[in-house]
């Protein structure tokens, strides 16, 4: 198997609305910026491998237009029908094979055009769930309950997440929201989804992420700080929520176990050096915890209380602000990996974690967190 | 070096215009079920899935790998789907090929299917459009290969006419008689073509695809698991895909620079040298009848022009020296997430010596293509029996 390495990454601004930018723009704007980062050029890229979504962009095979933005003209292309980070692990599948030695990963989302609500209650099939009126929030909020339940873990605890997280964003560039909150604050705002309030949910955000990937030689010689891409793994739960154990998130489980088997990670807690997780909902990043193995069995909440997530702590959690902070949706995983890809090669700016050289990037999806991703990245 | 990489098993369900004894991911499972027993493979031995299906508006579930992935045994395993339109049927084969010649798993199931019925194909093709520029006069596919074939037609006028494109539209019906698989199992004649319907001119209904349901899938394996899976795997020897921008004016239609591109990747990765010499049949992604005439053209199986030349000699035939499309073609059943899988799983089943009734002898190597998105999405996949 070939060495792969992230070698470049962009992400473009984030905003509520951009409505003066189109997918293509947006995508331009990644990639140009992800390949200025590496220092390659378009001409020296193998393969485009993009992630998008027909549902959210309102239209069929979302990828037809996209090719000029994503440079793909001519190229080996595929689409992810995914979370941007799926679309890095075939890319990264592809250089590992020995055929291609350079890929261009771009994902994009323009959420400010559809309501996300409808738009994720499209994800329940037509028989059973969708007269349910599940959706991305309402699934989230019956699994908040079910894990809260299940270990006693207080509504302060899951508020406690926000405003780790919404501290750290202040110093993220790339952040929609870079306001910091109270506790009080947060346990003061609206229930939108009982028991999830407004700042303990991820807000709407525009935007796109690109990242480079290369073969080892390349890597090697066009930067002495690659991200080595050292672990990967995905995985898929049962699609019902209603024959899932909730509280916990298998999928996530299975897909860390895959990416640390794979890069020789035995106690992540102790090895790796922070964590980039999709955390749509406060309670999630919770749960991740766990699942990714950074404590046992319902410690969660003493974990995050004890410090040992948050900024200075033994492994931090999202030092970016994580998803509570941008939510660009089908990029959002990726730029999990942008950012983790930042921190182990010392490139994080006001965000570096010192002397990082070892972290996970981790996307989710599907209702009530039913698939994962993880991707391990090293110096 | 990428870790050598067959198909061992492969199952489709009959292609129908509307299957009402299932939901998608019943009619997925069944293809599953099939491709794992064909292997000699259960749920346990499967690393991975893939999953593939056209624009999602067509079923009207997001994210519908979630729901029918699951279906297809993906419960607990890792999970991916893929989507590149028309092409993605072969897509998705060419991603968990990539998942095995990384070395990252050994046995990958991948699976397409549509289930047209569930709702209305054109309408679903036209959302393709820009909503802003193009939908207000989007009109499906047939519009599109329309002006593609007149194109063609133009190009060539003093040497293919519309009875070339009407007798693939015999040759294809009339090989689908002996593929139990296939929806429309036709004997008509080139005066039959010629007097259906216009659906778009110059396209009459009977030199245009069928709506179907159905789903196709593939159990691909690395060399080791191959060879104790069966005697005689079909090795995929080489795979191309090509993307070009869909801005009309820029691209060839009557020649599309991507199938010229896949093509060449495809065949160097094989050692093919002279495709129509060197590989013994092909499956042909030919939506619409025109389109095989074409597709032979860019697939470097004839000089451009001599399409209609080629098919009339009888050369393309079941019985000619290169038979194209012996199981009747995307002309006679169109699943469209899964038709580009089914030329792959036809190829490869006629390398493994599988085909049945319409088994080529003595194949050695074929060749699958596909097109997918606004004439812009190209694959090519070589199988052989050899290593």
């Amino acid at each position: 198997m070939e060495d792969v390495g992230v070698v470049g990454w962009a992400q473009t601004r984030y905003g509520r609305a951009l409505v003066d930018e189109t997918p293509q723009s947006l995508i331009y704007s990644a990639v140009t910026g992800a390949l200025d980062s590496s220092g390659l050029s378009i001409g020296d890229i193998d393969a485009v491998i993009d992630a998008g979504s027909d549902f959210l962009d309102g239209r069929g095979i979302s990828s037809c237009v996209t090719v000029d933005a994503m440079g793909a003209q001519f190229k080996e292309e595929s689409k992810v029908a995914g979370d941007g980070l799926l679309a890095a692990i075939y890319a990264y599948m592809r250089i590992a094979s020995g055929l291609f030695s350079s890929a261009v990963v771009v994902a994009y989302g323009k959420s400010s055009e559809s309501s996300i609500r409808k738009q994720t209650r499209t994800m329940a099939e037509p028989f059973y769930l969708r007269s349910l009126g599940l959706d991305a929030l309402s699934a989230g909020a019956l699994q908040a309950r079910s894990f809260m339940r299940q270990y006693g873990i207080g509504p302060d605890a899951c508020a406690a997440v926000a405003v780790k997280n919404r501290l750290a964003g202040v110093k993220n560039p790339h952040a929609q929201l870079r306001k910091e909150v109270t506790l009080e604050q947060v346990e003061r705002s609206p229930e939108i989804m009982s028991p999830i309030r407004k700042l303990e949910a991820c807000p709407i955000t525009d935007g796109a992420c690109a990242v480079v990937m290369a073969e080892g030689g390349i890597a090697r010689s066009i930067s002495a700080r690659t991200a080595w891409v050292t672990g990967i793994g995905h995985s898929a739960d049962a699609y019902s929520p209603g024959v899932r154990d909730l509280h916990r998130a298998a999928s996530a489980k299975r897909a860390a176990l895959s990416a640390y088997k794979m890069a020789g990670v035995n106690d992540p807690l102790s090895e790796l050096d922070l964590l980039e997780v999709s955390e749509f909902y406060t309670y999630q990043e919770l749960m991740l915890y766990e699942a990714l193995g950074l404590c046992g069995e319902g410690e969660s909440a003493d974990i995050l209380k004890a410090g040992v997530t948050g900024p200075g702590g033994r492994t931090p959690v999202n030092p970016s602000g994580g998803v509570l902070c941008a939510n660009p949706l089908v990029a959002t995983g990726l730029v999990r990996l942008a950012e983790a890809s930042a921190q182990v090669s010392g490139r994080a700016g006001d965000l570096q974690v010192e002397g990082a050289r070892k972290a996970l990037a981790h996307a989710g999806g599907g209702l009530a967190m039913q698939t994962a991703a993880c991707i391990v990245v090293e110096r | 070096m990428a870790h050598a990489v067959a198909v061992v098993g492969t199952g489709q369900t009959k292609y129908v215009s509307r299957r009402e004894d299932v939901n998608i991911p019943e009619m997925v499972r069944e293809a599953a079920q099939r491709a794992m027993e064909d292997a000699g493979v259960t749920v346990d031995d499967i690393d991975a899935v893939v999953v593939g299906s056209a624009p999602e508006i067509f079923e009207g579930v997001n994210s519908p790998e979630n729901w029918v992935g699951i279906a297809a045994v993906a419960a607990g395993k890792p999970l991916m789907r893929i989507h590149t339109g028309g092409t993605v049927g072969a897509s998705t084969t060419i991603a968990a090929y990539y998942h095995v010649a990384s070395g990252v798993f050994d046995v990958v199931l991948a699976v397409a299917y549509e289930k047209l019925s569930d709702g209305i194909a054109q309408y679903g093709l036209s959302a393709c459009y820009d909503p802003l520029w193009d939908r207000d006069f989007a009109c499906g596919a047939p519009a599109l290969v329309a002006l593609q074939t007149r194109e063609y037609l133009a190009r060539y006028r003093n040497k293919v006419t519309e009875e070339h494109g009407a007798m693939v539209a015999v040759k294809n019906r009339k090989n689908a008689i002996k593929n139990p698989y296939a929806q429309l199992q036709l004997e008509i004649t080139v005066e039959d073509v010629m007097r259906s319907a216009p659906v778009a001119t110059p396209l009459k209904l009977l030199d245009c695809c069928p709506t179907s349901d159905g789903a196709a899938a593939m159990i691909i394996a690395g060399d080791r698991k191959a060879r104790k899976m069966t005697p005689r795997p079909a090795w995929i020897a080489g795979v191309g895909t090509c993307t070009e921008s869909p801005y009309v004016p820029n691209v060839d239609m009557a020649y599309p620079e991507s199938c010229v591109r896949a093509a060449q990747q495809a065949y160097q990765m094989a050692w093919i040298y002279d495709p129509l010499r060197d590989l013994d049949m092909a499956e042909i992604y030919e939506a619409f009848s025109f389109q095989e005439l074409i597709w032979s053209e860019a697939l470097g199986l004839c000089e451009p022009g001599d399409g209609g030349r080629f098919v009339e000699s009888g050369r393309t035939a079941m019985d000619g020296e290169f038979p194209i499309n012996p199981s009747g073609g995307v002309l006679s059943s169109n699943p469209i997430g899964a038709s580009a899988m089914i030329r792959q799983l036809e190829a490869a089943t006629q390398v493994m010596g599988k085909a049945g009734e319409h088994q080529v002898p003595g194949v050695e190597k074929a060749m699958a293509h596909s097109w997918g998105g606004a004439i812009q999405f190209s694959t090519v996949t070589v199988f052989s029996s050899r290593l």
